[in-house]
């Protein structure tokens, strides 16, 4: 080529350039256009528009109501006054002592309408009795921060787990550095297989096996980790410089010494970016699968939704929403210090 | 210079190629029969155009890139699958562009060049021990590498100081040959003189021969004792620098190339 440039003598009137479009980029795109539309058709997208519409009407007051804000409105409603205070009648907390209560917590009394039916006249009579009520001021605020930090003490560990357990898995699963074709074939089933498994359906197998709590949350949201983390970090193990990596190679080393000192070093920032998608993901899945019973917030969720009471779940949701923007904004710059 | 030493066929020669073939996939013929032997503390230089194959070559003499056909030798061990990395410990290199791991420090790239001796565990946490640490600041110092730069992760170096970090790295486990593939690239001229200086003295101290593709031809006639010519993967030349008539240029680089070779070793 730099004969050419030094003499002129090569004529390139007949070079042509690729042009970055080619018929198959057209072609994959009127594909995907068609496949969609009649996707489309099959699940009723139609009616996301429509409801949308008539939400939009009803809310400038072209429409009397719509579907969508009585779905909405009903609960809502019922969500405002949030629940902070924690009330517990007495009679239900054992070996209750009223001289030493909890800190910033007090007693009230209050005379409660109770009907009952009276088993000799066969009719309803109302009586009225009076109550005790332990009132903590901010007791179901610190429950559910209590909950939130389980939650987030389960993507933590599972994060850990998935962590550790990719390092090794994704060397056997990285095609240029696999000790052997068929461990990397079964390497590879096993990832995907992790990975196609949603937490939501092991949790409730894991449920089974190890009891309601954080283990089965834990082990779900690992298991699911390993098979999104390993695929990653296979992949940027293939996909790594190899001028470094044969340099080191050069001075006699073996595998291990060349993905320690030539791979390692290159793919540490998109590990740490990974692993802390990771644990973002595992705490907003951690809420989730607490509602089939893994422990942390999602179990506390279910039973109040379970129970209509909308005001605790407000305080849940909320306590959830502000815990993974605080979350979001730490893992921010611990990130920009590590990388 | 020892001119005759250079020329002639010894029985110990520190690297031995023998008929190297090389093809690469759907590319023309890279290497084609190439032979040569380097005897001890010779310092060669493999002159060649863009293409010609001196990194093939260079790569091929520590099986980096697999030869077709052909085989090689160094110090007495053929190369083969199962040789390979004990012949690579007597081998250094210094790589085009440079191989360094961009985010370890000037030092702990170059203590890399120890590891095949090392158990796993001083590999894993990069624990060299007291004097291979004291030999690479011994020998960061020897190619010109300020104390400050020592510990600074090597992607905020310049070309030259990378270059430098990368000859400290192929000098560090005593190698008998070195293979430099165009370790001046990318230099100033003072600098790349500096280098090649460096090159030469270091080999002279270790007794180590060199094999260095260069692009310069006037410091190839500076401090060479032998020049190689390659040319389509073919040897077209073999002997002393005070042989390099113009006429064996235009063979090297293609007569068309005769000014243009002529302004290059005038530069
Ligand atoms: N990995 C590879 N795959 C395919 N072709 C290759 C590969 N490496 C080198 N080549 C081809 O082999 C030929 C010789 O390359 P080589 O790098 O040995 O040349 P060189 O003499 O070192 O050139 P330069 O002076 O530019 O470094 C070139 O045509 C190149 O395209
Ligand atoms: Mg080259």
């Amino acid at each position: 080529m730099s004969e050419s440039a030094v003499t002129g003598r090569v004529d390139a009137a007949h070079w042509r350039v690729r042009p970055a479009f080619g018929w198959k980029t057209v072609l994959t795109v009127v594909v995907a256009f068609v496949l969609l539309s009649v996707s489309a058709h099959r699940i009723e997208l139609h009616r996301l528009s429509s409801q949308l519409g008539e939400f939009l009407q009803a809310s400038v007051g072209l429409k009397e109501s719509s579907q969508i804000g009585r779905g909405i409105g009903s609960v809502t409603q019922q969500m405002y006054p949030i629940a902070i205070a924690e009330r517990t009648p007495v009679s239900l907390i054992d070996d209750f002592d009223p001289a030493r209560l909890p800190l910033f917590s007090r007693l009230e009394t209050e005379r409660v309408e109770e009907s009952a039916l009276d088993p000799e006249t066969m009719q309803m009579t109302t009586t009225t009795v009076e109550k005790t009520f332990l009132v903590e001021p901010a007791g179901y605020l610190t429950f559910t921060l209590g909950k939130m930090l389980e939650t987030v003490e389960m993507a933590i560990w599972a994060s850990l787990f998935a962590v550790l357990m990719s390092l090794p898995l994704s060397w056997i699963a990285a095609r240029n550095f696999t000790p052997h074709s068929a461990l990397y074939a079964i390497a590879r089933s096993f990832i995907s297989f992790l990975r196609a498994v949603p937490e939501l359906i092991s949790a409730l197998f894991l449920v089974l096996a190890f009891g309601f709590g954080a283990i089965a949350g834990i082990l779900a949201l690992a298991l699911h980790s390993v098979g999104f983390l390993a695929k990653f970090f296979a992949e940027e193990i293939e996909a790594a410089d190899k001028v470094p990596q044969d340099a080191v190679r050069a001075t006699g080393a073996g595998d291990f010494a060349v993905l320690r000192l030539a791979v390692l070093p290159q793919v540490l920032p998109s590990y740490t970016a990974l692993s802390f998608y990771i644990l973002d993901r595992n705490i907003r899945m951690g809420t989730v699968i607490g509602l089939v019973g893994a422990g942390g917030i999602g179990q506390e969720l279910k039973g109040r939704y379970d129970m209509f009471q909308y005001d605790h779940v407000a305080t849940i949701l909320l306590i959830i929403f502000l815990s993974v923007l605080t979350l979001d904004a730490l893992a921010a710059k611990i990130r920009h210090k590590l990388i | 210079m020892n001119n005759t030493r250079s020329c002639s066929i010894g029985p110990q020669a520190v690297l031995t190629v023998d008929a190297a073939c090389k093809t690469f996939a759907d590319g023309p013929t890279v290497l084609d029969s190439v032979s040569l032997r380097i005897e001890p503390g010779s310092f060669c230089v493999l002159l060649g155009a863009s293409g010609s194959g001196k990194t093939t070559l260079l790569r091929s003499v520590i099986g980096l890139t697999p030869l077709d056909a052909g085989f090689i030798d160094v110090g007495g061990v053929k190369l083969s699958p199962r040789t390979m990395r004990n012949l690579r410990r007597n081998v250094g290199m210094v790589h085009q562009d440079f191989g360094l791991s961009a985010r370890l420090t000037a030092a702990q790239n170059v203590m890399a060049g120890t590891v095949p001796d090392l158990p796993m565990w001083r590999v894993l946490f990069q624990a060299y021990s007291k004097s291979v640490q004291d030999r690479a600041c011994g020998l960061l110092a020897h190619v010109g590498l300020e104390e400050g730069h020592v510990n600074r992760p090597v992607s905020g170096l310049s070309g030259g100081q990378k270059q430098r970090v990368g000859i400290a790295r192929a000098l560090i486990n005593f190698p008998k040959l070195i293979l430099a593939d165009e370790p001046v690239a990318s230099l100033d001229p003072q600098t790349a003189q500096d280098v090649m200086g460096l090159l030469r003295r270091c080999a002279e101290e270790q007794g180590a021969a060199v094999l260095c593709s260069l692009h310069q031809i006037n410091l190839s006639r500076t401090y060479a004792d032998r020049i190689i010519g390659l040319r389509e993967g073919r040897i077209v030349f073999d002997g002393p620098p005070s042989q390099l008539s113009q006429d064996m240029l235009a063979r090297i680089f293609g007569a068309e190339r005769e000014g243009f070779s002529l302004s290059m070793a005038v530069a």
